[in-house]
């Protein structure tokens, strides 16, 4: 097992994730508390009510946070809510517009049930910002419609105007990090706020959950699959599922099967020493 | 098999990257990363440059908000840092940065990060999970405690406590170590997929 060449695993992980993507075995899902909950407070917004969600995420994480911001879109057309896109970073805009395309889906309008505002710089300090003075920051949308020709922003003021905000952050490298959004949405606006980040964000944003420092917290592709199945949509994220599950499964077996070997090998060599 | 020239052109930027893993480090691995890059950093700049136009330039020539003059100047002395003799100038633009950012952190910062965090462990022990969290609290916190006189009073029987904070850090790293290989795999599956399902065209997931 020492002397296994790692591109036969890439390989066999490859494998692995491919084969349940081109045929699903269709394995059960458990759905957990946090995704509960988030459903739950998406739910309990209520007709006209605006929603500002942030695309604070690059190429890297659209593969976690697209199928949530997706299923979010979803549940909020559902629920007769507007909704404000933004973004903390660059990249941002371009995966918000692409979400936004299930909205129109739905029979939503541009302009009059959504609107991308686009990129706002500054990070924390461009959070507090609008936060504070919403059209100081934000002038025109991503089309370049000034914000005063906008009917869903008719009456956006400041942060405490929205029912809820949601980032959906990749972490440390954005602008926007997810603490920033705490520190300015719910300590210093006390505006409702939930975050859904990617996995690896997942440990350190959880203590502002438990906190109740903010309302939802979805991680990764796991959260989106389960929100998927809370909205009866199955969608990407439920399809990846089966790869997902494949993988950890021959990962196991092979951190088994490595520590078995290396023990095997530390008992040959002793009995070596000793004969 | 897609006949699009786009999925054409991803599909092979996403096998170039696969060669690095499969292959080893080669000249296709290189443009692909060299255009990943590339591509990055011109769309960072153009977004950065929309932003800068809609948020600072149109309001100040076509609306005549002249207070915006300042920022604007302080963004451009951001750039004497390529000219030595005015380069100190960069730094009062990068004083009023720091500063900001750091007055703005900090006004939520002691709130959010320590008390709330902090208050949240108050707990009362009714159940597992909170048993667990406040006991992690404890020991965590117990392992760095570093000043002499703390060290000496967790000498002996307490001493268990720092030990035990260790496992619970080496637990949540774990937590965490697992979390990131979850967040790697996901970016596999979605390259995988989008080879079987927009590429080839033999999977008809969604």
């Amino acid at each position: 097992m020492k002397s296994i060449n790692p591109k036969i695993i890439y390989v066999l992980i490859l494998l692995v994730v491919a084969i349940p993507l081109v045929r699903p075995f269709g394995l059960p899902m458990m759905v957990m508390k946090p995704t509960r909950d988030f459903y739950a407070v998406v739910d309990k917004i209520q007709p006209g009510d605006t929603v500002m969600m942030s695309w604070d995420y690059a190429a890297g994480s659209d593969v976690e946070l697209g199928p949530i911001a997706n299923s979010l879109l979803i549940h909020l057309a559902r629920k007769d809510a507007k909704i404000v896109a933004v973004s903390s970073i660059p990249d941002g805009p371009m995966f918000a517009e692409a979400s936004l395309k299930v909205l129109e889906g739905l029979g939503k309008v541009y302009g009059e049930d959504f609107v991308n505002l686009g990129f706002f710089a500054g990070g924390e300090s461009g959070i507090a910002a609008w936060a504070e003075n919403f059209k100081s920051v934000f002038r025109a949308d991503w089309r370049k419609t000034p914000v005063e020709q906008i009917p869903v922003l008719k009456g956006i003021e400041k942060a405490q105007d929205f029912a809820l905000i949601v980032s959906m952050n990749t972490g440390p490298g954005g602008y926007g990090v997810p603490d920033a959004w705490v520190r300015q949405i719910h300590v210093a606006e006390k505006v409702p706020l939930a975050l859904a980040v990617t996995a690896i964000m997942g440990p350190q944003t959880q203590p502002y959950l438990q906190s109740g420092q903010i309302q939802g917290l979805l991680i990764g592709l796991r959260s989106a699959a389960e929100y998927e199945k809370l909205l009866e949509n199955p969608g990407i994220a439920t399809a990846q599922m089966d790869a997902q599950s494949a993988a950890h499964a021959v990962i196991l077996a092979l951190i088994v099967i490595g520590n078995v070997t290396y023990l095997l090998d530390r008992k040959n060599k002793n009995k070596g020493a000793s004969a | 098999m897609s006949t699009s020239p786009d999925v054409w052109l991803a599909a092979f930027l996403t096998l170039a990257m696969f060669s690095l893993a499969i292959y080893k480090e080669n000249p296709v691995y290189r443009v692909a990363e060299h255009a990943f890059i590339g591509i990055g950093a011109g769309h960072a700049i153009v977004t950065g440059i929309q932003s800068i136009q809609t948020s600072g330039w149109n309001p100040l020539v076509k609306d005549g908000e002249y207070a915006l003059i300042i920022p604007m100047i302080l963004g451009l002395l951001l750039f004497t840092k390529y000219v030595k003799p005015v380069s100190h100038l960069s730094r009062i633009t990068m004083a009023i940065v720091v500063a900001t950012g750091a007055g703005l952190g900090l006004r939520g910062a002691v709130q959010a990060q320590l008390l709330n965090q902090i208050s949240a462990t108050f707990l009362s022990l009714n159940s597992f999970n909170n048993l667990i969290i406040v006991l992690g609290f404890v020991v965590g916190t117990s392992y760095f405690l570093f000043t002499k006189r703390y060290t000496r009073a967790l000498e002996g029987p307490v001493g268990i406590l720092p030990k035990l904070g260790r496992w619970f850090l080496m637990i949540a790293f774990g937590a965490s170590f697992g979390n990131a290989s979850m967040g790697f795999l996901s970016m596999l599956i979605g390259r995988a997929l989008f080879l079987v399902r927009d590429w080839l065209g033999i999977s008809n997931l969604f």
